[in-house]
């Protein structure tokens, strides 16, 4: 293995006190299944690894009110069996269910998901669409960061050297939904996610909704173009969602007609996929389960 | 590189050790315990050879450096054999014929046991979905399969898992 110093941190004190001495000499290590293979790899050198994976205060979902709280630490194993999250953000549990292998879900926390920010992360498209606020902590305080000004670009997000994700929080969206597509059923990364939160009247129009997209650019995504084109189609219409939705999906995802080949599928598959995608999580938050995806399935 | 005072509970005997920083669990655990179960497969927590229990829950000890593990409950495949005894898994492994080369089947007994430990309940689809981040590149899965599944029902029969 190759060479690191390492810091045991018992409390988020002690974790933000390394960090402010020594930001980027350093790196934050939690479940360690994207940090250990970074080390592997020779992407990291002569760091510092600062371990916060036993710290149980930044653990745990919370339902105070209508507000969720998710902290930094939570384990996708816990989400997975989370009856709040599967009740107030089915997208979010559901994220849980598609990722890697219950194995790794046992180490694998949220924060390190959002902390590694590949855009084939499982969890930001429904943080994205759930509209989440990030609490960071460092040695002088708190702040609070929208997740649409979070992830900055591959690897990179609005949580400095010298600071930590603490928690999530947002509230209850129980119409909410994640489909993910992948090459096989187990261990296999997104090739293309949709997150969908959304409202529709009684007839099947949508009230509002807000969407998150996951591969479909350098970067997990809010796909804000598509949103608005969706506000009073009726959810049902196919055709009505190819006439609005799936021609402004695309401008969202990359203005470019022939993006580059990513992640092992091309811009132009995904280009297709990303729309079908949202259509049925938008279908599946909507009416708690996507008919046509069901017969497509079978 | 640093060094470090650890200890690990492991198989019920709390172990001090003296660490390097950049020392793997799985390697401290077969190197210096000689608990030479838990096998280095890919070391990408990809194929699951190297799963052990931290409490009851299985994880890849190759993605985790022994520093980290300080303090913690550690069951490596060794662990399942009380008094001589193979726990549920570990016999229905055997009795299903589920074991060719045998280079699986550690991580196999140690996944098998935290599923059959989570849900006792657990029918194919569960334990297929449970099971899939551990590879078997001979068996063809369906007897380990089995055996997990006959295993639950021993657990609910009494017997230890
Ligand atoms: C076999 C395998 C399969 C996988 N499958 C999937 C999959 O299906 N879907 C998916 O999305 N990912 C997958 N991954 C990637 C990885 O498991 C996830 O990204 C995971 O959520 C990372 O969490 P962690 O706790 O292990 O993070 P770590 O590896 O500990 O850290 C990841 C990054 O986040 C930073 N970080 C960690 N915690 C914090 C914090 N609290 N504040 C700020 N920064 C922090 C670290 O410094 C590091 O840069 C897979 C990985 C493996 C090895
Ligand atoms: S050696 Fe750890 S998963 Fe393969
Ligand atoms: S028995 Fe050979 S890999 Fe499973």
């Amino acid at each position: 293995m190759k060479e690191f110093k390492f810091v045991n941190a018992k409390t988020v004190q002690e974790a933000v006190d390394v960090l402010a001495e020594l930001g980027d000499k350093c790196k934050l290590v939690a479940g360690g299944t994207d940090a250990m293979l970074m080390i592997r790899d020779g992407k990291w050198n002569d760091l510092t690894l600062v371990n916060i994976r036993d710290i149980e205060e930044l653990r745990g979902i919370k339902l105070e009110g209508d507000t969720v709280t998710v902290g930094a630490l939570t384990r996708l194993s816990d989400i997975e069996s989370s009856d709040i999250l599967k009740e107030h953000a089915p997208c979010l549990w559901g994220a849980a269910q598609f990722f890697a292998d219950p194995t790794n879900r046992h180490s694998a926390t949220i924060g390190g998901n959002v902390g590694r920010c590949n855009t084939v992360g499982d969890t930001l498209p429904s943080l994205l669409c759930l509209d989440a606020v990030v609490t960071i902590v460092n040695k002088d305080g708190e702040r609070e960061v929208p997740m649409s000004e979070m992830l900055l670009g591959p690897g990179r997000t609005a949580c400095g050297p010298n600071e930590m994700i603490a928690k999530f929080t947002f509230k209850s969206q129980p119409h909410s939904a994640y489909m993910k597509y992948g090459r096989r059923r187990s261990m296999a990364l997104s090739m293309a996610g949709s997150a969908v939160s959304i409202e529709v009247d009684d007839k099947g129009i949508v009230k509002w909704c807000r969407i998150g997209v996951g591969n479909a650019g350098p970067k997990a995504a809010r796909a804000y173009k598509a949103e608005e084109a969706m506000v009073g189609v009726d959810l049902n219409s196919d055709k009505a969602l190819e006439e609005t939705m799936y021609k402004v999906i695309q401008e969202d995802i990359s203005p470019r007609k022939k993006p580059r080949l990513s992640n092992w599928i091309s811009g132009e598959y995904r280009r297709e996929l990303i729309p079908v995608l949202t259509k049925r999580a938008a279908r599946k938050a909507a009416f708690g389960e996507c008919m046509l995806c069901k017969q497509e399935e079978a | 590189m640093s060094m470090h005072e650890i200890t690990l509970i492991v198989n019920g005997k709390p172990q001090k050790l003296t660490v390097k920083s950049n020392e793997l669990l799985l390697n401290v655990l077969r190197d210096k315990l000689f608990l030479t179960g838990a096998k280095y497969g890919c070391g990408i927590a990809e194929c699951g050879a190297c799963t052990v229990l931290k409490g009851d829950r299985s994880v890849m000890s190759c993605l985790v450096p022994a520093v980290a593990a300080d303090g913690w409950e550690i069951t490596t495949p060794e662990g399942l054999v009380v008094d001589g005894e193979l726990n549920a898994v570990q016999e229905e492994l055997v009795n299903k014929a589920a074991i060719q080369c045998g280079f699986c089947t550690p991580g196999m007994a140690m996944a098998g046991t935290a599923c059959v430990r989570e849900n006792p309940d657990a029918d194919e689809d569960f334990v297929r979905d449970y099971m899939r981040g551990n590879y078997c590149r001979c068996t063809g899965y369906q007897a380990i399969v089995q055996a997990i599944l006959a295993a639950c029902e021993d657990a609910k029969n009494g017997k230890r898992v």
